[in-house]
């Protein structure tokens, strides 16, 4: 992972843990301020309910005492205020006042109880009702369970009484408490009424209604109705419907006796606020979300800005390791990254002095060496040449007659000596005058094997212990661009080099194989082998471990192979022989 | 321009074959030398005396086929006599235990009983006036009248009455058909009008006290409220009602006349009266007679006529007397006589008559 | 007038138009009629009437003895002429006042295909709900002193009454509970004897209508006199039986009276019933319901609907003709319960037995003999005769109008 995406990652992280931190606790909070107004607006809607109800109820009292203040009323007190009265003519009179008052009951009963007329069951004249001489006087509405034809309801009923001669006409209407009646209150939004009959000792989920009628999901509400009717108290619950939760409050109806008659069920839809909660979340979330995706985006930026000067830094030490030494960085800040680059820039000025510096006293070394090699070379030849020509002028000025023979050994050791001389400065001036390589396709092995025919002479020849050659090379190796001439030069050196180290004999390995697009050639022999530093140094021209010899073999070999781009290496250890490995690329 | 039908019906004489089978088919019911229980119950138009014959030929039947008869006997034979539209149904019921038998004869019909000798019907002017009446009581030398707005006293003055005291009545609005009845009783005079009753002296210094009352009047019934008819109970609404014998009579409102059989408990109606009937005891033919006006209403000349009840239908009398206006009320007023009050269509004058009926010669 | 009837009228109820032979009085007794003597063998089964000479069909066309013979024809009787007299074998004792029934009419079909008739009106207009008569100018007893009579059918109560109000309608039938808003009006009011029988009937097949101590026990719970005094307005009697007391003259032996406790103790489990009465009768249908509440005492429920298929029938049958036995007879049939109606010989006795079988199987339960009520205006007189019948038809003949009142 780079620097700038480690950085980028912590940005980010930082910036999305506080994003999501913040949003909850902005959510909880505003959560918990709506749950609260939510409460305080479910309460205000059951008083408001409730005044509702009672209205209802006053609007009952007032149309049963218009009912009893009629005149007609009146006048049917008195008649069934006689002794054996006759109820035969009045028996559809409640019918037509529930219709004239728009009430679901009205019944006509007599002192003693006996239903004159009754809208609601119109067959029942005649029948007692024992309920209204309960009471003396009559004055609010109250709840009845009220017995039908087919069905028990649950009514809301107001009774007045009509005193006449004596005796009391009773007047009773009342509503049904049935989903007409729940459909008939006025109710805010959000807000909706259900009627529980209580007429069996369990639970029924017919017996639960709202304005729509039979309703749904009584199952749910089944609990919130048990704890009603268990401790008659009001209770509240809310309850999960699919579409958002709803907050129930139930309200226990109780009649006259106290006898539990009904639940109401107020429920005020909660999904106003869960919507907002959602609403809250989500516009959260996308503020999470953009802030992560801004986060990011600055995270980058910032990044970018702190990690270029950087990546800068480490372009310009890669180009440098790459060899660009005019590499620079460019850094125009002042802090610490600024720092950093200007130290680069002058550490890299200081490498170059260095390295020129470096390179010079090296040039100045190498001449120094060629100096010291030339010395020594021209040395051994030319020390003879001084010996000869003394030898001359003494025997010209000391046996004047003797001269001719004297000239003429001298002059052969003369002309051959300068002819070494010559030799020494041709492989100087081959060596100054190595030209670029002349890359043409070419078989390795065969320049291996031609070479190896080449010294197969020399390396049976008497003068040294034997050494036998072998062979290994790589059907597989292929054609590879290379100078031949150059190639074989080298190969050549390697094998001499090899020859000379193993003076009492031994064994010459040529190696050659391929290996990742490149040609790896090993020369082995079994000589002496060199030390540690023996290898450092052996590269260096005029290097030799030979008592003869220019020691430019190698240097020549390193040429080579360093015009071909390649790579030359030495592996060994004292008395274990060495290898040289040769890598050329392929093309 | 109306008649009436006469329905006569009645038995000159039980067949004595349909009650000799009757008695055939009860002893055949019984068994041999059985103590009875014997009943025997007229639930058809036989009078009395009829029925009493029916009994005594039933009973002499059973004693001569070997039967005794005793009020505590375990087998009771409950004889009733019916009738249908067509004829008698006589059916005797035989009970012993739990065992029940049924038996039925079908007399033949009878034949129609004679005319009733005719009585005589008299009627009488007492006053003419154009103010409304509603009833009148006339003594010897003393005529009370009731009006609308007040009572009236009247004394004789040589062939005449000649007007003495008014007594005012309390302010009212009275309904349509206004009904009012006077009665006295020694010195004391009651006046009954809607919702309204009135006492007071009549001989020494008149004064009436009046106060509010549904109390029946004298008809048996208090007058419904606001209306012109009497309500009472086990009987429809009515507007005039009289006794006689074992019936009571009430003109109902769907112009049929109800009777209502007191010893049976039988009822029935049948058209041809008026809404006005009176009952008068004259102690000749069957004793009580009933005066009835004509049906009609108040755009036809009206008559009154007297009849007797035979069996469940009246048979008339007498003549009618013919009036020149509608019966706007009549009363029993006295033992033999009624107080009819009418008004003259062309005159528009209120009358009151006394109307009595006389023995046939 | 005005005839709420929704029935059919047929040819034999319009006595207005076609006569009969004999034709029975207020008393019920036979009074010639078309035909002027009468005799008959000793089986009752063979009678021979001597016509009434010189009468006319209402088209003009002379009133023979054949006429009469195919007319009487039509009833199953072997008819035939012998002389001036008509010859009609009738299989079957029957008694003179059967040949008073009103389906024993003489009428004969015109060119014109419509039907003839003797009566004192003969059939002006004949429309879907709406007929006109015109009075037969040579009616043998007297022309009738009205010249028309209007009869529309298929009005309603509210609309008859006011009708009656308005001085549309001089004659209006009435429900039991219009009679007193038409009495307040100024209508005078004509009833008949009780001509119609309102039972309960079981439909046969149901499991209900097989369980006897069900049926027992729902007859015993009506309370009858309740409905009687409240919903028709004392306008009727209570019936224990099939015939009416003025008919038969031994309804009273059979019982009326309710048995609350009895009916519970034959009552096993909560058996469940469905009533249907006449979607048009609302009378009937308050009466239902008050059924039910009676029944439901002795635990029995009872549902009721407005017509439909049920296990019992709150029915309505006219009792015609105004003689026992035929009356009884033509009852059981209407009410689907012939085969169990078996008369062992001729006599009320047997008729009495028969009946009381028929009553004791419970299958017919008789609730109430109604009679026919009608309103009439004030402007509307009769001279000698009702012009309501005591069996509930009307007798137009003797009607006429007091043009003198508004």
């Amino acid at each position: 992972m780079t620097f700038r995406t480690r950085m980028l990652v912590s940005f980010a992280l930082a910036v999305v843990v506080t994003a999501a931190l913040v949003t909850w606790v902005v959510s909880v909070m505003t959560r918990r301020t709506f749950e609260q107004a939510d409460d305080r607006r479910t309460a205000t809607l059951v008083a408001q309910f409730r005044r509702e109800f009672e209205r209802r109820q006053e609007d009952l009292v007032r149309r049963v005492e218009a009912i009893a203040a009629m005149q007609s009323t009146l006048d049917m007190a008195v008649e069934l205020s006689r002794p054996e009265p006759d109820y035969a003519p009045y028996v559809n009179e409640a019918g037509a006042l529930a219709a004239a008052h728009a009430l679901d009951l009205v019944e006509l009963l007599a002192q003693d109880g006996t239903i004159v007329s009754s809208a609601q069951w119109p067959a029942r004249f005649g029948y007692k009702a024992e309920w209204v001489k309960e009471q003396a006087d009559w004055k609010d509405a109250f709840l009845k369970s009220e017995e039908l034809p087919n069905e028990t309801v649950l009514a809301m009923v107001a009774v007045r009484a009509v005193s006449a001669g004596g005796s009391n006409l009773y007047v009773a209407g009342g509503y049904r408490l049935d989903r007409g009646f729940l459909g008939s209150l006025v109710l805010p939004a959000g807000m909706r009424v259900l009627l529980y009959h209580n007429c069996e000792p369990r639970f029924s989920a017919q017996a639960l209604t709202d304005a729509a009628g039979p309703a749904r999901g009584a199952e749910r509400l089944a609990p919130l109705i048990e704890q009603v009717r268990e401790e008659r108290r009001e209770a509240t619950r809310t309850i999960e419907w699919p579409d958002g939760p709803e907050t129930f409050q139930a309200i226990p109806l109780e009649g006259r006796q106290n006898e539990l008659l009904g639940v109401l069920l107020v429920g005020s839809s909660r999904r106003e606020l869960a919507a907002l909660a959602a609403r809250i979340h989500w516009a959260g979330g996308l503020a999470a979300g953009f802030g992560i995706l801004l986060g990011i985006g600055l995270s980058y930026w910032a990044a970018r800005r702190l990690t270029g000067p950087v990546a800068q830094l480490a372009r310009g030490a890669r180009e440098v390791a790459a060899g660009n030494w005019n590499a620079r960085v460019s850094v125009a800040s002042r802090d610490e990254i600024g720092e950093l680059a200007r130290a680069f820039n002058s550490m890299i000025q200081d490498l170059i002095s260095q390295r020129d510096r470096l390179l010079q006293a090296e040039r100045v070394a190498a001449w120094r060496e060629l100096a010291r090699r030339l010395a020594h070379e021209l040395k051994n030849p030319l020390f003879p040449l001084q010996i000869t020509i003394e030898t001359l002028q003494r025997a010209k000025e000391q046996a004047p007659g003797e001269f001719d023979e004297i000239f003429r050994e001298s002059a052969a050791t003369l002309l051959a000596e300068l002819a070494n001389l010559k030799t020494i400065i041709g492989r100087f001036s081959d060596f100054a005058k190595m030209p670029a390589p002349q890359l043409e396709p070419v078989d390795l092995n065969e320049i291996v094997r031609g070479a190896v025919r080449l010294f197969d002479a020399q390396l049976r020849a008497g003068s040294h212990a034997p050494i036998a050659p072998e062979l290994d090379c790589d059907p597989g190796l292929g054609m590879i661009r290379a100078d031949p001439e150059q190639v074989t030069r080298a190969l050549h050196n390697l094998i001499l080099n090899a020859i000379d180290a193993m003076p009492a004999g031994g064994t010459l390995r040529i190696r050659t194989r391929r290996a990742e697009d490149r040609a790896h050639l090993e020369v082995s022999d079994t000589g002496q082998g060199l030390t540690k530093e023996e290898c450092e140094r052996l590269f260096t021209p005029y290097y030799t471990t030979k008592r003869h010899g220019t020691g430019l073999g190698l240097a020549i070999v390193q040429s080579v192979v360093a015009d071909h781009h390649g790579k030359i290496s030495v592996e060994s250890e004292p008395g274990r022989g060495a290898t040289f490995r040769i890598e050329l690329p392929e093309g | 321009m109306l008649r009436l039908i006469l329905v006569l019906l009645g038995l000159a004489a039980a067949p004595e074959d349909s009650v000799r089978e009757l008695a055939r088919k009860i002893a055949a019911a019984l068994a041999p030398r059985e103590a009875v229980a014997l009943s025997v119950r007229n639930a058809s138009s036989l009078a009395p005396a009829e029925v009493a014959g029916v009994r005594r030929e039933v009973e002499n039947q059973l004693r001569a086929g070997n039967f005794t008869l005793a009020a505590d006997a375990p087998t009771t034979v409950a004889v009733t006599l019916s009738e249908n539209w067509q004829g008698g149904v006589w059916i005797a019921e035989i009970r012993h235990g739990d065992k029940r038998d049924t038996v039925m004869v079908a007399p033949a019909r009878p034949r129609e009983r004679a005319a009733a000798t005719p009585m005589g019907i008299d009627r009488q002017l007492i006053l003419e006036q154009p103010e409304p009446i509603l009833d009148a009581v006339a003594l010897e030398d003393l005529l009370i009248v009731l009006e609308p707005d007040e009572v009236v006293f009247y004394g004789r003055k040589d062939a005449r009455w000649e007007r003495r005291q008014a007594i005012a009545l309390p302010q009212r609005v009275w309904p349509r058909d206004l009904r009012g009845r006077l009665t006295i009783e020694g010195d004391s005079l009651q006046a009954f009008l809607p919702g309204l009753a009135c006492k007071g002296k009549v001989q020494s210094e008149p004064a009436l006290e009046c106060g509010e009352s549904d109390a029946p009047w004298p008809a048996g019934a208090p007058l419904a409220k606001g209306r012109n008819y009497f309500e009472a109970e086990k009987l429809p609404p009515f507007y005039s009602a009289a006794r006689v014998g074992e019936y009571s009579l009430a003109a109902g409102m769907d112009g049929r006349t109800q009777w209502f059989d007191n010893a049976t408990a039988a009822t029935g109606s049948f058209a041809g009266w008026g809404s006005d009937i009176a009952a008068v005891e004259t102690g000749c033919g069957g004793g009580r007679q009933v005066l009835a006006t004509r049906p009609g209403d108040s755009t036809d000349t009206d008559a009154v006529q007297a009849f007797e009840m035979t069996g469940r239908r009246p048979t008339a009398v007498s003549p009618a007397v013919e009036f020149s206006g509608p019966v706007t009320a009549m009363w029993p007023a006295g033992p033999a006589s009624a107080v009819a009050i009418t008004r003259d269509l062309k005159t528009g004058q209120y009358a009151a008559f006394r109307i009595s009926l006389t023995c046939s010669r | 007038m005005e005839v709420r009837a929704a029935r059919a009228l047929e040819v034999g109820e319009w006595p207005m138009v076609f006569e009969t032979l004999v034709r029975l009085d207020e008393s019920g007794r036979v009074q010639p009629a078309l035909a002027i003597s009468w005799r008959h063998d000793a089986s009752g089964q063979r009678w021979q009437f001597r016509l009434r000479p010189n009468m006319k069909f209402h088209d003009g066309s002379p009133l023979a003895g054949e006429a009469v013979a195919a007319a009487l024809g039509a009833n199953g009787w072997t008819c035939g002429t012998a002389g001036p007299e008509v010859v009609v074998q009738t299989g079957a004792p029957v008694a003179v006042a059967e040949f008073a029934d009103a389906r024993r009419a003489v009428f004969v079909r015109g060119s014109d295909g419509s039907l003839q008739g003797t009566g004192p009106f003969r059939l002006a207009q004949w429309e879907s709900r709406r007929a006109t008569l015109a009075a037969n100018e040579d009616y043998w007893a007297g022309r009738p002193f009205l010249d028309a009579v209007a009869i529309e059918m298929g009005r309603t109560a509210q609309q008859q009454l006011l009708n009656l109000e308005l001085g549309k309608a001089d004659l209006i039938e009435l429900g039991p509970n219009d009679v007193r808003r038409a009495v307040q009006s100024g209508a005078r009011i004509w009833t008949s004897a009780p001509v119609t029988l309102m039972a309960l009937r079981f439909e046969r097949g149901r499991p209900a209508a097989e369980d006897a101590k069900l049926r027992e026990a729902l007859a015993l719970s009506i309370d009858r006199a309740a409905i009687l005094n409240v919903l028709l307005q004392r306008r009727g009697e209570a019936a224990g039986g099939l015939l009416p007391q003025w008919l038969s003259g031994y309804a009273m032996l059979f019982s009326a009276a309710r048995d609350a406790a009895r009916a519970r103790q034959l009552v096993t489990g909560a058996p469940l019933l469905s009533l249907a009465s006449d979607p048009a009768d609302a009378l009937a249908r308050t009466i239902a319901d008050r059924i039910a509440v009676n029944t439901r005492e002795a635990g029995i429920r009872l549902l009721t609907q407005a017509g439909g298929n049920a296990d019992l029938y709150l029915v309505r049958a006219r009792i015609a003709p105004p003689v026992a036995g035929p009356a009884l007879a033509r009852l059981a049939a209407s009410l689907e319960v012939s085969d169990l109606f078996h008369v062992s010989g001729p006599g009320l006795e047997s008729l009495y037995a028969g009946e009381r079988a028929l009553v004791e199987e419970f299958r017919v339960i008789p609730l109430f003999h109604l009679p026919e009520i009608y309103g009439a205006s004030p402007r509307l007189k009769t001279w000698a005769t009702p012009g309501l019948a005591r069996t509930g038809e009307w007798r137009l003949d003797d009607l006429w109008l007091d043009s003198e009142l508004p």
